[in-house]
């Protein structure tokens, strides 16, 4: 019956769309426009193609074909086209006093260079339909911090602050967040050209039944940022506020890239720093003529985990091609189909001074094809079809130390009689995953003006697909007992069922214009149908008001949900091994080991996506050279998925011996009623975390010092978060002594509240006539700490050994009869609090006239190292001097 | 302008002189920085409170320099004094233990960590007291740095040894033995035990086991030891280095506790664990960790005897100053032990003693300066050979003062001692 219904919502919601385009079609009104013929030209008079025209608040756009026209219709009383092409600064010309001869608008774009009176190189508001609080950071920001993967550019944002690129570990993005949490980070989404990159499906986890971390595992995270490289990248785009209804399973802001397209020269670039080495090539070819243009970009990395040593090392290759062309003038349609390889590889060597050979090789290797594209049709329709799969292979071949052990190898629950393992004996582990990701998105796009007041609608279908298709993992040696940690052993990821989901979004963007303000609603609404169980609303609401176009004011507030990941809804068996009879005698022959093994499948399919409420308000000024962007946001995540506990009871028979014949195991027997309850811990996923961040970002640019063309940047960001866990804890007894037996108290888990103060001061230094930048930031740190609630040190319940559960009256909890159970008097001490520091980065750009680029940094290059001591400890504040060099050659 | 031949030879001259005064003056003012850094040591030897008709004269003391690890010695004139002149500025031990045979009692006494200070002179007064060397049983070795082999024992393979003092036969049944919390004096070591606990009248220890039997199960004859291993396993057995490997089958107990701490609710740790059918168990009275462990840095291991079983009155709740966590100590009357033997991780360490000078004044260590964990080293009482030929059978020193009366050996002498006669 329940499906039934189901489907029937589903109908319905299809019905209703399809009818809402139907009457926007029909509704349409292009009364009063204006249409502009033109031509977009490089400075040699040459046609662009793929440059974009669009106007001032880019609603009307078009696209030059291979000779550079464009035609592009816009209203009566558009004054202001801009045009940008890739490798060229943006151009704003002006519809009164442009003259157009032969009846075409000509534009001509200047080559992005230092040579330029204006160059961006910091992250700047701007405003987007993508969402509310978004930063952009362009290329030349890109190219001067030297950012080697997409988690370097996040330094630029509120909050964050400029470090040497670590290639070693994973990079997660962490946004809008005082506390670093794999919750967060799993909700940050990173969408690439349109095509949103998904992990949910990743399962290569060496040990999950115990953690889904540990080494560079990226399992129920966040997608991990050194796989996008920067020199294919033209642009990048931070949602960290309220996104578009056009985005789902999301819940901590977006990262939208977008990659080099369009025609440019041949790129070679290189970017040295002390541990890491990346080399590049990018280029944009024109095709034969009315056939596109093709893109292509390489990129190698490589890195140490340090300087001075080669054990732990990490390389990654991206290779990828990107067609683009417009297929029909009249249509606008213009096409993009893409093919990206990419090669990653985190190694663990062995060294010739270490004694026993241990090594680790994660490689992943990820094949991606898009198509994309859009088209007046029904409005301005867009599509989006992207597909993945990532042939994943964890190598562990580890020499243990450990022996003898029992050795335990069942798949199933059970008693078994064995032997034991050598003093020393190798175990290999293979992990073989194949995530595949299929996302398909079309979208239409109409507007209608009545007056001053302009109506925009945007309304879309997606469907998201994710499944491992791996042989999953497979060890071989000796399997042994690994003592009290719970394990996991042989799984195949292709028996879990996939995770689909199916949605429908709408938005519909009210615009109103007078003399002096204007006016903008948008109303947005998402529709999830998500693994077959889920029906999700997602209201996503923003209002905004205009003065004199200088003051702005925003309100917004929406819902947004993520997806467990596949590995959290259909976690694979978790295996306790313990030991009932353990007989090492000096005869290897007459050994034996009686091991008991509990199998549990833990069953997850009641967990519920985590949601996201976001309120938020923000004023932006713009006037006489001077903006400044301050926000207010209040962001609530509940049903975040964290493990909790519960008691496992294991009985654990006792045996005796009988005989002990010669050269041969003993004959054992069952000692009738000798059994002891063993209480193992087993950990669950459940939707019982909440963080509720508040924040406040501050941006301001001062006008700039145009007598030297010194520029300023101030970024602040001021974070609280506060966690907590709904579930519970257990702690066993501190101590046993005598006849007593130990305990496991159960406590109430308490508030953490994270604290994040930074502020960043940028000089930036530009000498057009020289084509060099130079910039100089100052970070200050005001705080970053964290501190506990005090919570009672108390249990309120325990359990025994016999799994029995005895709640404890209030008033008798502190009594020495549960002073076993008391916990540590310093269990909520103030984590320490370090003192205001400053990091100082410089960053210096030069390019030569041909279009050469080399660039130098050094980071805490004025004060390294800065030390307090707390509890009598001495602890560092910020890191050692770090510097790099980049090199870019163009060639023609 | 010219400058003639004549003009340049003068220069070159006057370079030179210059060059030779200056090379003279620097050479003068090394000397004198040499002779800036040294100090004397006045040492006055005096006697235990209620001692008397004792000649504190002719005693050899011993002052060693915990930086270097040099050793200087001198004798006490009539009154018992002596000054050890120029000796470098820094740390010192000062040590005396000398066997009076005829009144059959040794002289015995440390401290440690007096400053030298570079031109000054330091005086420091030296407390012995008489000792009679125990008659019963005794600390012979403990072997707790583990071994060699490149981690393939670890330290599985530790190892306490006890031997009989006595002429007669002591059952060992009901003996109890402990290990000593605290840091060790090694490089990352900050805060010794004393700064929290005081050890005059309790030390304090994370593990405690207990040898069964009734009283007639585990005899020790005099001149033999009785061996207990946390494993009484051939670590020589598909070894790769066994020639560095420990084979404990040989000893007389071991210990097994992963029933017993599962039958506490608690559990048990199979890493470490091996049941040896052979071997008879010690009885487990207490672990705080999960691990019956010495410390491979050092260790401070006492034996004992008590009649009263341990309970909850008995725990103490020790927090490290600058920590949070707690661990969880049982105190041990200092009156109930017979033996105790202090080994800490460098010469240096001195203030990381975990057991009061009552029982054992000094403390050793397997490497001087540090550094010592898996080298197969291990700590063994001296034989000695004046009382042993005195009385014609193998004794062991006991002066308790484990800087004089233990040695560290390259490997471990497990029952090295049986046999030897005199």
């Amino acid at each position: 019956m329940n499906l039934n219904k189901k489907k029937n919502n589903i109908k319905q919601c299809i019905v209703g769309i399809v009818c809402m385009l139907l009457s926007l079609f029909s509704g349409l009104s292009y009364a009063q426009n204006r249409v502009i013929y033109g031509k977009v030209i490089n400075k040699e008079g040459k046609g662009l193609f793929l440059a974009t025209v669009y106007t001032e608040n880019k609603r009307y756009y078009a696209t030059t074909d291979q000779e550079g026209l464009f035609t592009l219709t816009v209203p009566e009383n558009t004054k202001i086209l801009h045009s940008v092409s890739l490798g060229y600064a943006v151009q704003k010309v002006s519809l009164v006093y442009e003259a157009i001869f032969d009846g075409l608008l000509r534009i001509q774009l200047l080559e992005e260079t230092l040579r330029l009176k204006e160059v961006v190189v910091i992250a700047r508001i701007k405003e987007s339909r993508e969402g509310t609080s978004v930063y952009k950071i362009s290329g030349q920001a890109i190219k001067q911090i030297q950012a080697i993967s997409l988690g370097d550019v996040l330094s630029l944002l509120p909050g964050n602050e400029f470090k040497e690129s670590n290639q070693n570990r994973v990079q997660q993005a962490s946004i809008r967040t005082a506390a670093a949490s794999t919750a967060n980070a799993f909700g940050t989404a990173v969408i690439i050209d349109g095509v949103a990159m998904s992990n949910d499906a990743n399962m290569q986890a060496k040990n999950p039944a115990a953690s889904l971390s540990g080494g560079n595992a990226t399992v129920a995270r966040g997608v991990d940022l050194r796989s996008i490289a920067m020199p294919a990248i033209e642009s990048v785009e931070v949602i960290t506020g309220l996104a578009s209804p056009k985005y789902g399973n999301v819940s901590s802001g977006l990262i939208i890239v977008k990659s080099k397209t369009g025609v440019q020269p041949l790129y070679i670039s290189a970017n040295i720093t002390p541990t890491t080495y990346q080399i590049g090539l990018s280029k944009g070819q024109l095709l034969k003529p009315k056939w596109g243009v093709l893109n292509s970009n390489f990129s190698y990395v490589y890195s140490n985990g340090s300087p001075i040593e080669k054990k732990t090392y990490y390389q990654n290759i991206n290779l990828g091609v990107k067609w683009t062309n417009v297929w029909s003038s009249a249509y606008q349609w213009k096409n993009t189909a893409a093919f990206q390889l990419y090669y990653a590889n985190d190694g663990n060597r062995h060294e010739a001074d270490e004694i026993y050979k241990n090594e680790s090789d994660v490689k992943s290797v990820k094949y991606s094809g898009s198509l994309s594209g859009n088209l007046n049709v029904l409005g301005k329709l867009s599509y989006n079809f992207s597909t993945s799969l990532d042939q994943q292979h964890s190598y562990f071949n580890s020499m243990q130390t450990n022996g003898p052990l029992p050795i335990i190898e069942s798949l199933t629950s059970g008693t078994f009689f064995t032997s034991y393992t050598p003093l020393l004996y190798r175990q290999v582990k293979n992990i073989y995953g194949a995530p595949i990701n299929f996302n398909a998105r079309i979208e239409a796009a109409q507007e209608i003006r009545r007056d001053a007041v302009t109506f925009l609608f945007e309304t879309g279908l997606q469907f998201v697909y994710d499944k491992n298709k791996g042989k999953g993992r497979v060890s071989s040696g000796d399997i042994s007992f690994i003592g009290n940690i719970v394990g996991s052993r042989a799984i195949n990821f292709n028996k879990i069922p996939a995770a689909k989901t199916f949605s429908s979004y709408h938005q519909t963007q009210i615009l109103r214009s007078s003399e002096h303000t204007s006016q903008e609603l948008r109303l947005g609404l998402r529709y999830d149908y998500m693994n077959s169980r889920y029906h999700l609303v997602s209201p996503r609401l923003t209002a905004s008001s205009t003065f004199y176009k200088k003051l702005k004011f925003t309100a917004a507030w929406g819902l947004s949900y993520k997806a467990p990941a596949l590995i959290q809804i259909y976690p694979s068996p978790s295996y306790f091994d313990y030991t009932n009879f353990n007989y090492y005698s000096e005869n290897p022959a007459s050994r034996l080991a009686i091991v008991s093994t509990k199998v549990i499948q833990p069953v997850n399919r009641g967990l519920k996506p985590s949601r996201v409420a976001l309120k938020e308000f923000s004023a932006d000024w713009n006037s006489y050279g001077f903006s400044a962007h301050l926000t207010f946001y209040d962001k609530k995540l509940e049903r975040g998925i964290y493990l909790s506990p519960s008691l496992l009871i294991l009985e654990k028979q006792l045996y005796e011996v009988l005989e002990t014949p010669k050269d041969a195991p003993p004959v054992v027997q069952e000692i009738p009623g000798e059994i002891i309850r063993i209480l193992r811990t087993v950990n669950s996923p459940i939707n019982s975390y909440t963080a509720h961040t508040k924040g406040m970002e501050l941006t301001v640019i001062p006008p700039k010092i145009e007598a030297t063309n010194t520029a300023f940047n101030v970024r602040f960001a001021q974070i609280i978060t506060e966690e907590f866990d709904h579930s519970y804890r257990f702690r066993i007894s501190k101590y046993v002594i005598g006849d007593r037996k130990a305990r496991y108290g159960v406590y109430e888990n308490t508030k953490t509240t994270s604290y994040l103060t930074k502020g960043s001061l940028t000089v930036i230094q530009h000498l057009p006539s020289l084509g060099l930048v130079c910039t100089l930031s100052g970070d200050l740190n005001f705080s970053n700490y964290k501190e506990n609630e005090q919570g009672s040190l108390y249990p309120y319940a325990f359990y025994d050994t016999s799994g029995a559960y005895t709640p404890i009256p209030e008033n008798e909890q502190s009594s020495a009869a549960y002073a076993d159970l008391k916990l540590a008097e310093t269990s909520y001490t103030i984590y320490e609090k370090p003192p205001l520091y400053t990091n100082f980065n410089l960053q210096i750009r030069k390019e030569t006239e041909a279009g050469h680029s080399f660039s130098f940094y050094a980071n805490n290059y004025l004060w390294k190292n800065p030390t307090y001591e707390i509890h009598q400890y001495r602890r560092t504040l910020n890191r050692d001097i770090s510097v790099g060099f980049s090199m870019i050659f163009k060639l023609k | 302008m010219k400058i003639d031949s004549t003009m340049k030879k003068k220069k070159f001259f006057f370079k030179q002189q210059l060059l030779v005064l200056m090379a003279v003056l620097c050479l003068a003012s090394c000397k004198k920085d040499d002779e800036n850094y040294l100090g004397t040591l006045e040492v006055q030897i005096a006697l235990k409170e209620g001692l008397k008709n004792i000649s504190i004269a002719d005693l050899t003391i011993s002052v060693l320099n915990t930086v270097d690890n040099t050793k200087v010695e001198g004798q006490s004139d009539s009154t018992g004094n002596y000054v050890f002149l120029d000796l470098p500025a820094g740390l010192y031990n000062i040590t005396v233990s000398e066997t009076r045979e005829e009144a059959n009692y040794a002289l015995s006494g440390s401290v440690t960590g007096i400053q030298v200070k570079r031109q000054e002179v330091s005086a420091e007064t030296l407390t012995l007291d008489a000792v009679e060397p125990n008659a019963g049983l005794v600390i012979k070795e403990v072997y707790y740095g583990g071994a060699a082999d490149g981690y393939a024992s670890l330290f599985k393979d530790q190892f306490i040894e006890i031997f009989n003092n006595s002429a007669e036969v002591i059952f060992a049944d009901g003996l109890y033995i402990a290990n000593l919390y605290g840091e060790t004096g090694n490089a990352s070591s900050k805060h010794p035990i004393t700064e929290e606990l005081d050890i005059s009248k309790y030390v304090y220890a994370d593990f405690i086991d207990q040898i069964p039997g009734d009283g007639t199960q585990f005899p020790v004859q005099p001149g033999s030891s009785i061996v207990i291993a946390l494993n009484a396993v051939n670590f020589k057995e598909g070894n790769p280095k066994e020639a560095f490997a420990v084979d404990n089958t040989g000893a007389d107990l071991e210990r097994y506790s992963v029933d017993w701490r599962e039958n506490q609710g608690l559990t048990g740790n199979a890493y470490f664990d091996l049941e040896n059918p052979a071997v008879p168990n010690m009885i487990n009275i207490y672990m705080n960790n999960g691990l019956w462990l010495f410390d491979l840095y050092g260790t401070s291991v006492v034996i004992f005897r008590q009649d009263n079983a341990f309970t909850e009155n008995d725990i103490v709740t020790y927090v490290k100053e600058g920590t949070t966590s707690e661990v969880f100590l049982t105190k041990i009357s200092v009156d109930t032990i017979l033996d105790g033997a202090e080994f800490l991780e460098n010469s240096g360490a001195a203030a990381y003693k975990r057991i009061p000078t009552t029982v054992d004044s000094g403390f050793n260590f397997l490497k001087a300066d540090g550094g010592a964990f898996y080298s197969s080293m291990s700590m063994q009482r001296k034989i000695d050979e004046v009382r042993s030929t005195r009385f014609g059978r193998l004794l062991l020193q006991d002066t308790n003062d484990s800087s004089v009366d233990f040695e560290s050996i390259a490997s471990p002498n497990q029952r090295g001692y049986d046999g030897i006669t005199y």
